[in-house]
This record gives structure tokens, C-alpha cells and sequence, in this order.
């Protein structure tokens, strides 16, 4: 027996399976219904014709010998450099069974070194003029390993969360297949990068925070609170670029995303502030359901506080919210341009050279935009807690 | 009550206007491409080399076609006045497939195959114009097919910068230069990105017509005088522009829709020509197991595709190149490819001698930047040669980078080939200096080999140069001739050689011998590129300034790319920032007051 589990379950027993319920998992069937149905219609081509990788395919493969090999150790990097060359045998896709002799070149940063009985990834090129096949190790099989640290990151959150860590799990699977394959799609059929990226967050808010705290009030603001919060992310950061001169064009990737959208109806300008709106999405939720949280905790231990009380406590809470928030997103942000961090501390670059370059304003903007919502969503979603906690008093009244 | 309300149905209004603020800059990411300013004729003829030295193709877009499209050519000597002789030679078309313009216009890219070409002479040639007419004849001449000089280049990319007709003048600039220093070169290789974009001239948008930028590359007027070898870069790999302006040799099945894998020789080297957007190594590798078979004589192997897979420019050559480099780097090795020519981060490198990813020390370059006999590859990869675009450097350079630099000036190499060395210099157009030093492969350097050299050295007249190059020549022969039986061995031999090889080809005409080309040098005033940011250079230490430097240049030449519209639409979400902040703080304040009242 899960210790965790015991208070959810004492307080569960209290209610029997009602209406109200049956309801509540009605709507969940029919959103889940709703997502697979949104995600069939968004689903489309994949080849833009922008390369050609007709023939080319990357399988898994398992080392059967080291037919010889140069190698040579450098310290700097910790592992040894050169080539191999391996007989592997090809276990995944339409060439399973077969073995080929294959090229591994080992430099920095580059290949893997290959042992007897390894699991690798081989790039497997089948030419379509003449009946040669060229087959060159790739890098190791590293997806299992990722499943199981995704797996044991689920069963540590199911074992602390219990039932709540189950829907908590279940809803960022659902914003992970959100992002997936709704949003990018969408960006390839010619949406509003900043369209789309609202559009995915207010399905996986109304998603999750459905999840987590049911048909409620509750529910309500914070998915209204989260979904301003990150508006006002964005705009903050629309705002402070367009004063900054900084373009969705500035990006770093912004060169081979012009490329694409010659290919495909990809709106480029857009796309940093639609990451904005994701990057604070996570944040602002959180912010909005605590916020929101509390306060309906708070009027539910003692209805008589008004809603002035009400909407000051929330804000109380959220003010303490607010440090540890923001310091989350500007630290992802900042954690992200650790490198560049590094090179301008390692290069001495001077003072008026790094704080006007675009990757730094584009940094700062995107983690201060991003905290901006965070700060924000507190009292919105405190007014909008407390407005709605009123109405629902109001309208109880006027009942007879 | 009301009061509140009211500044919540603002709020709301403010968020629900958000998405049509976008609108704005969606309806301006066209490109905005002023035609105005050079010739936007989508009709100019394109040269390009031939199967071998003695072949040229000849490719151009008519309006109108007859049954009998094609190419008139004759010597020079033979010709009366603009008038081809009786004996002129005639050769038809091979293909001019029809191709509808988005607008409708038809137009038919011919293509056309000269033949028995011979050294050293000069030819003129004109060609249908499909309305009956034949163009006025132009001047193609041969140079020598054992001792040749080409130029090289990387992605002009015209339209890049946003402003086509200032990349077309830099391009100009680039060719006058390098024709006016070099009035020898037998052709120009391109590796690729000669435009900024391509697509199924079919397609609807106004923004889809790149003809535009292909008659911004062909602008240049040498272009009608000299052949050039282009590939399909990354961004023309979608569309078939390239394929209908380009006639390319031994072309292979292997590409994009834009074109495909071919080789060509020239004198005594084998040319093979990759479209790198196609992934798959194995069919790289059947046409260039195809190519070396076919000529396995070949001295040399040179090797042209756009990704530089041994580059040091920020964008490219840390992910994309990299990954070309894993499947294509096998098959380049397998074959002794010699010197691989690159382009795509518009900036310099040149590697060491690498082969699996190893730098190759048996024979490491010495102070003059020559190797003997070497193992491995060098990989080159071209700054731009128009200016539409520079590329900061990585922050260091990566282990294998024997030199790179980034001036923010176009570049142009020249290549100087024969039998026994390759040699590749390097030069800034702005400034006109070298920005590396020369680097010469040579390759079994005989004693008859050094002897035939010295006899050619010899016999140059010493009035038509210029006193310092002869000088230079004059030295390097005694050297050479001084060499006693003692002495001779492989090193000293090729040192000797390339020693006079490099005396012999710098030899500069005196300024009063015109030009042998008989183009103008167009002027050029917008020259694109000519501001004051620090050149960024490194040899084996990583340069301070690389990590971040240069971003001026940048601005200035991507921030054009598109006009984004922001300033209308920035002030409408200052406008909503402000209502949405004075609106929070107003019912901030109520609350307040509200809470002392009570």
C-alpha cells in the first residue's frame, strides 16, 4: 500500500460516483476524442523537397566483429579517436538479417567507438542506379535508455503524486503530443507561429488543469489566468524587441528556417515569440493553478472572506511565488546559453559588444518576457478567482 | 460595477485582438527584390564546361523556338567582322523543354553541346534566339589544356542581402577583379547557392519567381566569355530553376529535383560535381566510382559540393556539414580525392591534409605552405563572392582548420593546375591582398618534369612583364637550374618546381598590354561590403573577436531580407501593453481604496 496514496483515498471515499463524475469523465473521453481527431486533421505531408533521401535510412545493428582498427587515445576529449572498420548485422527495417562491412570514423565529437555484441545506429545508403549499399556507423543506440529514464521519471511521479501524479503524467503527455503534432504541423500549413502556439496553449491548459482540478471554478481561472499570463509573455517580448530591433530573423537557426519556408508556408518572423509562449507556459501555469489554488482553499475554510480579502491573498501567495518562478525561467534560459556564456567570459568580449549582440537580447528578452507572465498571472488569476468565486455566491443567492 | 466591467471587456478585447496584430507581418515576408536597377532579362546565356577541355555546353531561355535552335561558332581569325564564315559549325540543341513562368509567360531553356574545341585559340559563338535571329556574337576563348589557371568561388547568392542589385554589383566586382589579375582563367567553378532561392517556376506567388536572381548571376558580362561551373546549393535545391538555366555533363540520376551529380575533366584533371541535398552515400558513390573509372588517368580529383563539411563558419559547419561529413567522408576517402572545393558559411577555411577525420602529419606543410606527395584531402570552403552574406566564424577553431578568416570582403581563389602541382591562392577583392597564404600539393615531381618547366620559363619574353614578377622568375630559375646531381631528390625537385611554377603563373602583364578578355569592366558603385567591421582571422589560435564580433555586418545584410511591418504592429501591442497596464492598475487601486473604506 502506497502510504501517499491513504489521505486521497480517505477523502475519496467520501463521495459516491455521481452525475457530476460520470460527467467529469465524459468531458475527458471527449476531449481525448476531440485531440486524436485534431491531431488526424493536422496530419500531412512530411517532404518538403528539400533534400533527397531516397534509399537512406538509419537502423539499429548489432556489432558482430572488429575487422581492424586504428585508434588512438587523446586526453582532452577522454576517449579514443581513429577508425574502425566492423562487420555489423542489420536488426530493424526492410534489411534485417543482413551484414555489411562498415566505415566508423571516430573523431571529436563525432562517432563511437564500437565494441563486439554493441547495439549501434547505422546509416544505411541503398543506391538507386547501381546495386552497391553503403552502410557507416552512425552513433549508439541510445533510445532505451531514454524510454528508462523517462519510465523511472513516471513511476517516481505516479509514487509521490499517486492518482494526481498519474493525471499530472498523462497531461504532459498530452502537451508533449500537442506540441508534436499539432502545433509544428500547423506551422507548416501557414498558421500564425504565435496563433498556434496560444491555440496549443489553451488546449493543453484546459487539458490539464481539467485533469488536475475537475469542473470548477478553479479550473476556470487558472485556465484563464494561464492563458493571459502567456499572451502577456508574448507581448512583453514583442514589445522589448521591436524597440531592440530584433526580428524573429535574428535567431540563430532563422538562415535555414528561410529555407524551409520556401518549401512550405512557414511564417519565420513568428516563431521566436511562439517559443516564448511555450518556454513560459509550463511557469505560468503553475503560477495560475497555486494562485488559484489557494484562494478557492481559502474562501472554502472560511466563506465569509470577501473578495477583496481574497483577491489580496492571492496575490500574497503569488508574491511569494514570484522569485522562485522567475529565477526557474531565467535560469532555463540562462542554462541554455551556458556556451555562449562561457565564450564571452573565456574571449574577455568586451562590454558594449556582447550586451548588444542578438543572441544575448534575445536571451534576456525571452527570459525576462517569460517571467513578466509569470508576474502577471498572479493577479490576473487572483482577480479572476476571486470575480468568479463572487458570481458563483451572486448567483447562489438569487436562487430561491 | 460598470467601471469594472468596462475595464475588463478592454482587457479581453486587448487579448482577443492579439492574433489579428499578427496579420500584418504575416502579408509582408516577401521578398522585396528591386529589378530596377540591373538587367532583368531572364534570356542571358550561361557557359558552362563540357565533358572534357575540348567541349563547351551553352545554355539560355528563348522566348519563341523554331525547329532550328542552337549554337553558330567559328575562330575568330576566320570570322568577317560580325559575319560566321561558310565553314562556321552548327550545333543543334539537344533539348529546349517549355517552361511556364508563374505569370503564364512561356519561355524554353535551350541547351546546347560545342565540340572539338581546340587549345589556345579564340572562337566566336552565337546562338538562336528562337525569333529567327541569331544573337550577336560573342567571344569564347580556349586557354591551355595542360597549365591552367580557374577561379573559385563560393555562393554569390544573389538576392541574399535583400537587395539583389547590390549583390550583383558585388558579384561584378568580384569578376572584374579577379578577370582583371587574371585575364588567363579558363572557367569560374560556383559551389553552389549561386541564387538565394528556387522553386517550381509553376508556383503561384509573386514571391516565387527567383528568374530574377538568376538574371541578377548572369548579369555580369564576362559571364558571356567564360564558362562556369555551378552546382545546386541548399537553397536551390527545391524547384528546377537551376536544372533548366544549367547543362551540365555525364549528369547522373543523383540529386533533387534541381539537378544532379555530374563530372567533367579538364586537361588532366577529373571534376566530379555533388548535389549534397541528396543524402544517400551510396549513390554519390557509384558516380564517382563512375568518374574515376571512366578516366583513370586522371592527375588530379577534385571534388565541388555547396556543405562545407570541413568548414569553421558559425552556422553550418557545426551541425549540417557535420552530418554530411559522417556519410560522405568514407566515399571521399575511398576514391584519393585530392582537394574537395566547398562553400555554404561564408567565410574561409582551408584544411589540413585530413583523411577518416585525421589530420595528416606524414607530410605536414611547410613554412611555404607546400606538401609533397601528401596523404589525405584538403577541403576548402569560400567566403561569399558577392557580399550578400558573411558568416561570423565559430568561437575557436576546430582542430583540423589550417587557416580561416572572415574580412567581410568577397574572396575569390585561383587555381593553378597542371601535371605535377595544384596551388590555390586566395584573395580579398576589397583589398586585393592574399588573405592566406599560397598552398601547393605537388605531386611526383620528375627531373624531366622540372627540366620541361625551366625550358618554358626560359622562353618568356621578358618585355611584356612587369620588372618585380620577373625578377621573381628569374630567380626561382637560377635556383632551380643550380640544383646539382647532389642534390636531387623527390623534396627538392618539387620544391624546385613549385618554386618556378609559382614565379612562372605570378608573372604580371605590364599594364600597357590591354587585357586579353575582350569584356568592359562594368562599374560598380554600390560595392555592398566595403565597411569598417574587424576582419576575424586565426591560423591555429581562436581569435578574440570571432565569438561575437562582426555582427554588424550581419545587420546590414540579413536584416533587409524581408520587410517585417514591425513598427505598425509593435505599436499596436505598445498601444494594448499600455490600456491592459493602466486598466490593471487602475482596478488595482479601486480594490485598494475599496479596502480602506471598509
Amino acid at each position: 500500500m502506497n502510504p501517499f496514496l491513504i489521505h486521497r483515498k480517505v477523502v475519496n471515499m467520501k463521495h459516491r460516483i455521481t452525475y457530476k463524475q460520470l460527467a467529469h469523465y465524459g468531458i475527458i473521453v471527449l476531449m481525448i476524442a476531440c485531440f486524436i481527431g485534431v491531431i488526424f486533421a493536422f496530419q500531412q505531408k512530411q517532404d518538403y523537397g528539400l533534400i533527397n533521401k531516397a534509399g537512406v535510412s538509419y537502423e539499429k545493428a548489432k556489432v558482430i566483429s572488429i575487422e581492424e582498427e586504428q585508434l588512438q587515445d587523446v586526453d582532452e576529449v577522454g576517449y579514443s579517436v581513429g577508425t574502425q572498420r566492423v562487420q555489423v548485422e542489420i536488426i530493424s527495417g526492410d534489411q534485417k538479417g543482413a551484414t555489411y562491412t562498415a566505415d566508423n570514423y571516430i573523431s571529436y565529437l563525432g562517432g563511437v567507438e564500437c565494441h563486439e555484441g554493441q547495439t549501434v545506429i547505422v546509416n544505411v545508403s541503398e543506391s538507386t542506379i547501381s546495386d552497391t549499399t553503403i552502410v557507416g556507423i552512425y552513433t549508439a543506440n541510445r533510445a532505451p535508455v531514454l524510454y528508462i529514464f523517462i519510465g523511472l521519471f513516471v513511476f517516481v511521479m505516479c509514487l509521490i503524486g499517486g492518482k494526481q501524479g498519474l493525471k499530472s503524467s498523462v497531461s504532459l503527455g498530452f502537451t508533449f503530443l500537442c506540441v508534436i503534432f499539432i502545433f509544428i504541423p500547423m506551422l507548416f500549413m501557414g498558421y500564425s507561429p504565435v496563433l498556434a502556439a496560444i491555440f496549443i496553449c489553451l488546449i493543453t491548459t484546459i487539458f490539464t488543469m481539467y485533469m488536475i482540478g475537475g469542473f470548477s471554478t478553479k479550473t476556470a481561472a487558472s485556465i484563464a489566468g494561464t492563458v493571459g499570463g502567456v499572451v502577456i509573455a508574448a507581448l512583453c517580448a514583442k514589445v522589448a524587441c521591436s524597440f531592440a530591433g530584433i526580428s524573429g530573423f535574428n535567431m540563430s537557426s532563422a538562415e535555414d528556417l528561410v529555407v524551409i519556408a520556401r518549401a512550405a508556408p512557414l511564417k519565420v518572423e513568428g516563431i521566436l515569440f511562439a517559443g516564448i509562449l511555450i518556454a513560459a507556459l509550463g511557469a505560468v501555469m503553475d503560477v495560475a493553478m497555486s494562485v488559484a489554488s489557494t484562494i478557492h482553499e481559502i474562501h472554502d475554510k472560511n466563506p465569509s472572506l470577501t473578495r477583496k480579502e481574497l483577491f489580496m491573498s492571492g496575490i500574497h501567495v503569488g508574491r511569494d511565488m514570484m522569485g522562485t518562478m522567475s529565477n526557474t525561467l531565467i535560469l532555463a534560459f540562462a542554462g541554455g546559453s551556458l556556451p555562449t556564456m562561457i565564450f564571452i567570459y573565456a574571449y574577455a568580449t568586451d562590454y558594449h559588444q556582447f550586451m548588444n549582440t542578438y543572441s544575448i537580447g534575445i536571451e534576456i528578452i525571452q527570459g525576462i518576457a517569460g517571467s513578466m507572465g509569470v508576474i502577471l498571472t498572479v493577479p490576473l488569476t487572483a482577480f479572476l478567482s476571486a470575480f468568479l468565486i463572487y458570481r458563483k455566491k451572486d448567483s447562489i443567492k438569487t436562487l430561491p | 460595477m460598470k467601471t469594472k466591467k468596462t475595464i475588463l471587456c478592454v482587457m479581453a478585447a486587448g487579448v482577443m485582438m492579439l492574433p489579428f496584430t499578427q496579420l500584418p507581418i504575416q502579408a509582408t515576408d516577401a521578398v522585396e527584390i528591386k529589378e530596377s536597377e540591373f538587367n532583368t532579362d531572364y534570356t542571358k546565356p550561361i557557359l558552362s564546361p563540357g565533358a572534357n577541355s575540348t567541349e563547351l555546353h551553352i545554355s539560355w531561355y528563348s522566348k519563341k523556338v523554331t525547329n532550328q535552335q542552337g549554337v553558330m561558332i567559328a575562330k575568330s581569325s576566320e570570322m568577317n567582322g560580325t559575319q560566321f564564315p561558310e565553314n562556321a559549325k552548327f550545333y543543334s540543341v539537344t533539348s529546349n523543354k517549355k517552361i511556364t513562368l508563374k505569370n503564364g509567360e512561356a519561355y524554353y531553356a535551350n541547351k546546347a553541346k560545342v565540340q572539338q574545341l581546340e587549345e589556345n585559340t579564340a572562337y566566336m559563338y552565337s546562338y538562336t534566339k528562337g525569333d529567327g535571329k541569331m544573337s550577336e556574337p560573342q567571344e569564347y576563348r580556349t586557354k591551355s589544356f595542360s597549365d591552367y589557371q580557374l577561379m573559385y568561388v563560393g555562393d554569390p547568392q544573389i538576392g541574399a542581402s535583400g537587395n539583389a542589385a547590390s549583390d550583383v554589383n558585388g558579384w561584378k566586382t568580384t569578376l572584374n577583379e579577379g578577370l582583371k589579375n587574371f585575364p588567363n582563367i579558363s572557367y569560374i567553378i560556383s559551389v553552389g547557392d549561386q541564387t538565394n532561392a528556387s522553386s517550381d517556376t509553376t508556383d503561384g506567388s509573386a514571391k516565387n519567381n527567383f528568374e530574377v536572381e538568376w538574371a541578377g548571376f548572369l548579369e555580369p558580362t564576362q559571364l558571356k566569355n567564360i564558362p562556369v561551373q555551378t552546382l545546386v546549393g541548399n537553397h536551390e535545391s527545391k524547384g528546377t530553376n537551376f536544372a533548366n538555366h544549367t547543362y551540365v555533363p555525364n549528369e547522373s540520376s543523383v540529386g533533387t529535383e534541381a539537378g544532379n551529380d555530374y563530372y567533367y575533366t579538364y586537361g588532366s584533371t577529373l571534376f566530379i560535381v555533388l548535389n549534397t541535398n541528396n543524402g544517400n552515400a551510396a549513390d554519390h558513390d557509384a558516380v564517382m566510382k563512375q568518374a574515376v573509372e571512366a578516366n583513370p588517368n586522371a592527375k588530379w580529383r577534385v571534388v565541388s559540393f555547396h556543405q562545407d563539411v570541413y568548414g569553421s563558419g558559425e552556422p553550418h559547419s557545426e551541425s549540417d556539414g557535420k552530418v554530411i561529413r559522417q556519410w560522405l567522408e568514407p566515399v571521399l576517402d575511398k576514391y584519393d580525392i585530392d582537394v574537395v572545393l566547398t562553400g555554404h558559411d561564408h567565410s574561409y577555411t582551408r584544411s589540413y591534409q585530413l583523411k577518416a577525420g585525421q589530420v595528416q602529419t606524414t607530410n605536414s606543410e611547410d613554412e611555404s605552405g607546400r606538401v609533397i606527395n601528401p596523404e589525405g584531402t584538403v577541403y576548402m570552403a569560400a567566403n561569399s563572392a558577392s557580399g550578400s552574406k558573411y558568416y561570423d566564424l565559430m568561437p575557436s577553431a576546430q582542430y583540423y582548420v589550417a587557416k580561416r578568416q572572415q574580412e567581410n570582403h568577397q574572396n575569390y581563389s585561383i587555381l593553378n593546375i597542371d601535371d605535377v602541382s595544384f596551388s590555390i591562392d586566395t584573395y580579398d577583392v576589397v583589398t586585393g591582398e592574399k588573405i592566406d597564404q599560397n598552398y601547393t600539393i605537388v605531386k611526383s615531381a620528375t627531373y624531366e618534369d622540372l627540366q620541361a618547366l625551366i625550358g618554358k620559363a626560359e622562353s618568356v619574353s621578358a618585355t611584356s612583364y612587369t620588372e618585380e614578377s620577373m625578377k621573381a622568375l628569374s630567380a626561382a630559375l637560377s635556383t632551380a637550374k643550380a640544383l646539382g646531381k647532389a642534390d636531387l631528390n623527390e623534396t627538392s625537385i618539387a620544391n624546385a618546381y613549385a618554386d618556378l611554377n609559382s614565379a612562372f603563373n605570378g608573372l604580371k602583364e605590364k599594364p600597357v598590354t590591354p587585357p586579353t578578355t575582350p569584356s568592359t569592366p562594368d562599374t560598380t558603385p554600390n560595392q555592398p561590403s566595403t565597411d569598417k567591421t574587424p576582419s576575424t582571422s586565426d591560423t591555429t589560435t581562436p581569435n578574440t573577436n570571432t565569438s561575437t564580433g562582426t555582427t554588424t555586418s550581419t545587420t546590414t545584410a540579413t536584416k533587409p531580407i524581408v520587410n517585417t511591418g514591425d513598427t505598425t504592429s509593435a505599436r499596436w501591442f505598445a498601444g494594448m501593453c499600455a490600456i491592459a497596464l493602466a486598466s490593471a492598475g487602475g482596478l488595482y487601486t479601486k480594490l485598494n481604496k475599496n479596502k480602506k473604506k471598509k
